[in-house]
């Protein structure tokens, strides 16, 4: 059976929302990600506890668009932010606003997406101790003056 | 964990016993930080925090906000199991399960570099000196800065600083995007440069940047290149970059400030064009290009940095410095909009 609630991946994954838009920085991939406009608001229904079904419903109302092409796009984004190891199955709301008084966008509708940044990434290499094998990066050449 | 904090404490005490010590006070943010050291191997660890030092310690002062016990293996000291195993180290040191008893902790196993933190005393220890991480010649203790400055809500960051007539501008973005080498231009006509990698942010009453460290790095063909006059500043190389590393406390003490207020965030860009421009953006990118950096180079930082940058950027202007094809433009830009901003504010 599909999952019906997702929450945040933590704690490999931490996320904060600015303004209408959320950031989120997955700390073991070295990933991170900004989720803009109709995405940052589906994930922020999930992470507030509601079901997926009722997150296409809500969207479906305010935005004027038929609940299948909604629904289509919603799972889509989800399926997609569970496979970045983003979100995850099950339910872990926290205890603040309930996710009904959550106030959309005033904008027009858009499929949902996020941006991935993965310049980062590499600083993690830094820190696979088990495959380090060259001391290279403990080299000091520097003429200690007093 | 307390016990082996301590047990730590007393091989400090045993070091200091029958090895050459020493103690530098350093004023950072209105705070003191007393650096107790042990043994000669690490003392060119205080040279990156020499112009935080107001000189001697103050004998009739209230005592310090942090006691920072530095030493290594060189006493003999022996060293106590770890109360933890292999499998509970984390990324970037960070140990699983191992904050009972209000002990903060960090391990790098290949260094052995142990770092620790109860209340008012830190513990900074390796096995071997000759060991330490390069990361931690130009910026060291930056765990145990970070933990001290979450117990007063400041926060370090991965961020350049630099200003002019008391007020800066906060520089940050990824890695190669020009923020030590707009620091270290700027730096070197003659504005005030407070860090161009680690800076300590704090928010209230307003955002201020203090100064961490005065070391500067490049790479070094960038630098002969870009400034050349700069090549006797250097005082070696580091990492397996090879970076230059400088003092700007020995070299350009002039330039060096300990704190500036923040007027806004700008993120260098290397773009086309022959006059750097500034392109107001969004906050969202503020926090893309400040937090993630930090977050992945500063152990512990993994769910503060977040939510206090997010807070620290709130109402500040935050632009693209498109820098062109000229530093020296960059660097112009950005001192006039701070003389624009003070202007502004009379």
């Amino acid at each position: 059976m599909d999952p019906t609630q997702y929450q945040l991946n933590t704690p490999q994954v931490v996320c904060e929302p600015i303004e209408c838009d959320l950031v989120l920085v997955h700390f073991e991939s070295g990933l991170y990600y900004s989720v803009r406009g109709t995405g940052a608001e589906i994930c922020t229904l999930l992470m507030k506890g509601m079901p997926i079904s009722d997150v296409v419903s809500r969207l479906s109302t305010h935005y004027q668009k038929a609940n299948d092409e909604i629904a289509r796009d919603v799972r889509a984004f989800v399926a997609t932010l569970v496979e970045h190891r983003l979100l995850r199955p099950g339910a872990d709301a926290p205890a603040d606003a309930p996710a009904a008084s959550i106030t959309l966008s005033s904008t027009g509708y858009q499929p949902p997406r996020f941006e991935k940044f993965d310049d980062m990434a590499d600083q993690l290499l830094l820190d696979k101790i088990e495959e380090q094998t060259d001391d290279s990066a403990y080299v000091v050449s520097m003429p200690i003056v007093e | 964990m307390q016990h082996f904090f301590e047990s730590f404490l007393s091989g400090f005490a045993r070091a200091r016993g029958c090895q050459e010590t020493g103690n530098l006070d350093l004023r950072i943010a209105g705070r003191t930080i007393r650096v107790h050291l042990s043994g000669g191997g690490l003392k060119h660890l205080l040279r990156p925090l020499a112009h935080l030092s107001p000189g001697s310690p103050d004998p009739h002062s209230a005592g310090p906000d942090l006691d920072l016990y530095v030493w290594d293996g060189s006493a003999g000291w022996e060293v106590p199991p770890f109360p933890w195993d292999a499998r509970q180290e984390w990324y970037l040191g960070e140990i699983e399960g191992v904050e009972a008893g209000g002990v903060q902790i960090n391990h790098h196993p290949p260094s052995g570099l142990l770092c620790m933190r109860c209340g008012k005393r830190a513990v900074y220890w390796l096995p071997d000196a000759e060991k330490l991480p390069f990361w931690e010649i130009a910026s060291p203790f930056r765990v145990i800065f970070h933990w001290w400055a979450r117990s007063f809500d400041a926060h370090v960051a991965h961020a350049a600083v630099v200003g002019k007539q008391g007020a800066g501008v906060l520089l940050t973005g990824r890695s190669g995007a020009g923020k030590s080498t707009m620091a270290i231009a700027c730096a070197d006509a003659g504005m005030d440069y407070v860090g161009d990698d680690y800076v300590l942010l704090e928010r209230s009453p307003r955002p201020m940047a203090h100064a961490l460290y005065n070391s500067a790095k490049m790479h070094a063909d960038f630098l002969a290149r870009a400034f050349p006059h700069w090549l006797p500043r250097v005082s070696g190389s580091i990492g397996p970059e090879k970076k230059s590393l400088m003092f700007l406390r020995e070299c350009m003490p002039a330039s060096v400030v300990n704190c500036l207020p923040i007027t806004c965030v700008m993120l260098p860009k290397i773009s086309g064009g022959r006059t750097a421009q500034l392109r107001e953006t969004t906050p969202i990118e503020g926090l893309l290009a400040l937090a993630p950096s930090t977050i992945f180079q500063l152990p512990g930082a993994r769910t503060s940095a977040l939510p206090f940058f997010r807070r620290w950027i709130g109402d500040l202007p935050v632009y693209d410095l498109l820098t062109g094809d000229s530093i020296a433009s960059g660097r112009s830009l950005i001192a006039e909009f701070l003389v624009r901003q003070r202007a502004n504010c009379r």
